[in-house]
């Protein structure tokens, strides 16, 4: 395992900010972590890049615990490299920046000029290296900064959200940067976002941070959607591209017709077990129970209508009327379900 | 904007009433050197003065040479210093109405008691300070232009030791003047020159047991009345050429109409006559008598 | 008057005035050593404060800004006493030498200089310190970092301590005793002037001291420009 992390806890004072019971993340794989501001994920990301210590709990680093002592912590910060959200470049030239980490490894000079030069050259800033770092567009910092970390062939490279604040083009240089160090130079990637997309189309896997704790899969129960109007007062929604593949109709003013991304909330979604307990007059689907497992004082449920949808429920409502694996049970999509991402 | 109006009336005010408590008709201003003030004289003889007469006596307290220039500058309106010949260069030039002669003091040549010049055994100032010269033993010199210090000046000149005279040029009005000052020739081995006051210039020489010159008021004062004591002794004295008279002259009132003449010319005639001169020679200084009338001898 | 006292300093510099010279070699020659004595001891002081949280930091950060107010006479008086010839360090007979306005005027601006130094690394957004800390930098590296963020704040520290050497006239009169040819400098030698009612001269040695003050901004600048370049 490329990390382990256990009941790790990060206090600002009397606020908590990090609160992860466990969490491991494999080596050569993209990761993606995903939440609303506040969430933590800078926070994570810093005590990933060895720059901040837990309050209380452990992380082990390629199956080792971490020793928080300033030699072995500039060891460790050697194989890892954290890109900021808006980096910051020395003053100097860009060139000078990205030849920074080279220079206190101590690598000789012959070898720094072309390992500098492909870097450079992988981030396409091969004309900027003798320019003042200072006099550079917010994209432009942001790839030499990266440039600045993968000359440095690290183990891991994370990065705090690489596409906040830059064009849409190099939105795109960006991610096909990570994309390329990650299956060229086997380096595993961890990186924060606002995009769903971007995880998604990235990310091997996801990890969605909420209030400083993890939450279950974020990508669950995401959907992009087309929206038709049907039969009169409800809408139609129906998954990307698939016409037939009809995820449920709803009664809402908030969707417009056409595409769009929705979630539905896990909890706000209503199972209903026994045939007689199903309304007819509200529009349902019917599907087989796949998975159940109990956390937090709550049930999960994952439940297969055709695509696989995530409900929970309260463990005294589950109580009353247990579901079983393979059973056969009616799933309500009221409006207050659906959120518009 | 108001505040700010009302707020620079008040400072008006402020300076406005500051200045009338010395803006009283029977005041009168004298600057004199720091050496005649600390000799503590001039608190026996002023309030003395004001008995008699009602006038007070602002003193200014500066070296000679700056004690001077108030009076050329009209700052003041009597100027009571002892540098026998600017004195009466002062009055010659047009700025002094007269200079009377009132006392005189002397100086003395003082060094550390090993004495390692052999000073004590020389017979007059002359050979004192060739004596010192001779043997290249550390000597500090007030070089401050006053009056102690062209008194010293001069003793070099008239001791036969040899001597360089310094100048420096600078620009009064549309003249070029010169700047002048006299130092032993070989000034840089042993000679310093430290540009302060008697005092100063004591403590200095203890520091470095090293000779110097100064007038017998301050020495009493630091050998006699100060702890820890001064450690140097007096080594020459008595010599005709360590004379050293005091003069005061009112500022000429056709120079500067503003000049409080009346004032300045009565404390003149006071100094010098009977009952001025039985102070200044009832002065006593932790014992000794320090100053010697010389308008009325006695 | 003021003509006077220009017309004066620009006959006394044509003239080659040897003793003016004397004068402000002593002046710059104890402010540059003052000045770098102090930097040495002040800069790595500043730096540590300024790196490291650590019981008393805000009484330390106190008391250096009461010691920023410390007059020069105090420091005059209390070095004089430990350096005379009845004091503890007496038989160094440091008194009335150059190395002793040295010693006074290096204690008046290492509060300045650490201080300044301080203030001009907190003023450094701490994403250099992470960058470099991410890059693997080391404790030694990271400093130099911050060192070279912080350089124009640590030259003004350095510039505003020469200022205040090369100005004072307090310490370089006590401990100094402003001995011609010895420890007279311009400052000292002015206030000599104007003891001696030379005003003209006074005046024009002032703008002597001006003039000088404004070359050494001027080269100061020049090497800051040069370290700008430099950096490209």
């Amino acid at each position: 395992m490329l990390y382990e992390l256990s009941t790790l806890k990060k206090k600002f004072g009397d606020r908590v900010v990090l609160d992860i019971s466990s969490l491991s993340l494999e080596a050569r794989k993209v990761y993606a972590l995903i939440g609303p501001n506040g969430a933590g994920k800078t926070t994570l990301l810093n005590h990933l890049a060895f720059l901040d210590q837990p309050t209380a709990g452990e992380i082990r680093f390629q199956n080792e615990a971490v020793a928080y002592d300033q030699r072995n912590l500039v060891q460790l910060r050697r194989q890892v490299v954290l890109v900021d959200q808006t980096p910051i470049l020395f003053s100097g030239s860009v060139w000078k920046n990205v030849e920074f980490g080279l220079r206190v490894r101590g690598v000789p000079r012959k070898d720094r000029a072309i390992r500098i030069s492909t870097a450079l050259e992988r981030v396409g800033m091969s004309g900027f290296a003798g320019a003042d770092s200072h006099g550079l567009s917010g994209g432009e910092v942001k790839r030499v900064a990266l440039a600045r970390a993968l000359v440095l062939e690290p183990e891991v490279l994370l990065c705090d959200e690489p596409t906040a604040n830059v064009d849409q083009q190099n939105q795109e240089v960006i991610l096909k940067i990570l994309e390329h160090a990650n299956s060229m130079q086997n380096t595993s990637v961890i990186f924060s976002t606002h995009y769903l997309s971007q995880s998604r189309r990235l990310a091997h896997q996801t990890v969605l941070l909420q209030n400083g704790a993890l939450s279950f899969d974020s990508n669950e129960n995401t959907f992009d959607v087309v929206i038709t109007q049907e039969r009169a007062g409800y809408k139609c929604l129906c998954l990307d591209n698939t016409e037939n593949q009809r995820l449920g109709e709803v009664e809402t003013s908030r969707l417009e017709k056409g595409s769009a991304r929705i979630r539905l909330i896990p909890s706000r979604i209503i199972l209903h077990v026994s045939e007689d307990s199903r309304p007819n007059n509200i529009p349902s689907h019917t599907g087989t129970v796949r998975k159940i497992a109990i956390e937090n004082n709550a049930v999960r449920i994952i439940v297969d209508v055709g695509i696989e949808l995530s409900v929970v429920m309260s463990i005294p409502r589950y109580r009353e009327q247990p579901p079983l694996v393979g059973q056969q049970v009616g799933v309500e999509i009221p409006d207050k379900a659906v959120i518009v991402v | 904007m108001k505040t700010m109006s009302v707020l620079s009336i008040a400072v008006l005010l402020s300076i406005l009433v500051g200045s009338t408590v010395y803006g009283e008709d029977k005041v009168l201003s004298m600057s004199t050197t720091t050496s005649t003030q600390a000799s503590g004289l001039l608190d026996i003889l002023l309030p003395e003065f004001k008995k008699d007469s009602g006038i007070d006596v602002k003193v200014i307290a500066k070296g000679t040479g700056a004690a001077i220039r108030d009076g050329m500058d009209g700052n003041v309106d009597l100027i009571f210093v002892h540098a026998k010949a600017r004195e009466e260069a002062f009055v010659a030039e047009g700025y002094g109405t007269k200079r009377y002669a009132v006392m005189h003091n002397d100086f003395i040549i003082i060094g550390p008691e090993d004495d390692p010049a052999g000073v004590a055994k020389t017979a007059d100032v002359n050979a004192a300070l060739k004596a010192i010269a001779a043997n290249g033993s550390e000597f500090i010199s007030r070089g401050d232009d006053s009056g102690t210090h062209t008194k010293e000046q001069t003793l070099w000149k008239e001791s036969g030791v040899p001597v360089m005279e310094m100048k420096r040029t600078i620009v009064k009005g549309d003249n070029k003047v010169d700047v002048a000052f006299t130092e032993p020739a070989d000034a840089d081995k042993w000679y310093r020159s430290i540009g302060q006051g008697m005092g100063k210039t004591l403590t200095y020489a203890d520091e470095k047991r090293a000779y110097t010159m100064t007038d017998r008021g301050t020495y009493i004062k630091y050998k006699f009345g100060k702890t820890p004591a001064l450690d140097l002794t007096i080594l020459s004295e008595g010599s005709e050429g360590l004379a050293n008279p005091y003069g005061v002259i009112p500022v000429n009132p056709d120079k500067f109409p503003e000049i409080k003449y009346d004032l300045a010319k009565a404390f003149a005639e006071w100094i010098v006559s009977e009952r001025g001169q039985t102070l200044i020679g009832d002065y006593r200084l932790i014992g000794k008598q320090l100053f010697y009338p010389d308008a009325i001898p006695q | 008057m003021l003509l006077d006292s220009l017309k004066s300093a620009f006959l006394l510099l044509v003239s080659l005035d040897p003793e003016l010279f004397e004068i402000v070699g002593v002046s710059l020659n104890v402010s540059f050593f003052s000045t770098l004595a102090a930097a040495i001891i002040g800069l790595p002081l500043g730096f540590v404060v300024a790196f490291h949280s650590f019981a008393g930091k805000r009484f330390t950060l106190t008391c250096l800004n009461t010691l920023l107010a410390l007059p020069t006479v105090v420091i005059g008086l209390v070095v004089y006493s430990l350096i005379s010839r009845r004091g503890v360090l007496g038989p160094l007979e440091l008194l009335y030498t150059q190395k002793a306005i040295i010693i006074g005027q290096v204690i008046l601006i290492i509060p300045l200089i650490t201080t300044l130094t301080i203030a001009a690394i907190s003023k450094i957004d701490n994403r250099y310190r992470n960058t470099a800390l991410t890059l693997g930098a080391n404790q030694r590296q990271i400093a130099w970092v911050i060192f070279r963020e912080a350089r124009y704040g640590i030259v003004a520290a350095i510039i505003a301590a020469f200022g205040r050497v090369i100005a004072e006239v307090g310490i370089s009169m006590m401990l100094g005793g402003n001995a011609k040819g010895f420890t007279r400098t311009m400052t000292t030698a002015m206030a000599l002037e104007y003891d001696k009612g030379e005003f003209i001269l006074a005046v024009a040695l002032g703008m002597i001291l001006m003039t000088c003050a404004f070359a050494i901004n001027m080269v100061f600048h020049f090497f800051q420009g040069r370290i700008k370049t430099d950096a490209v």
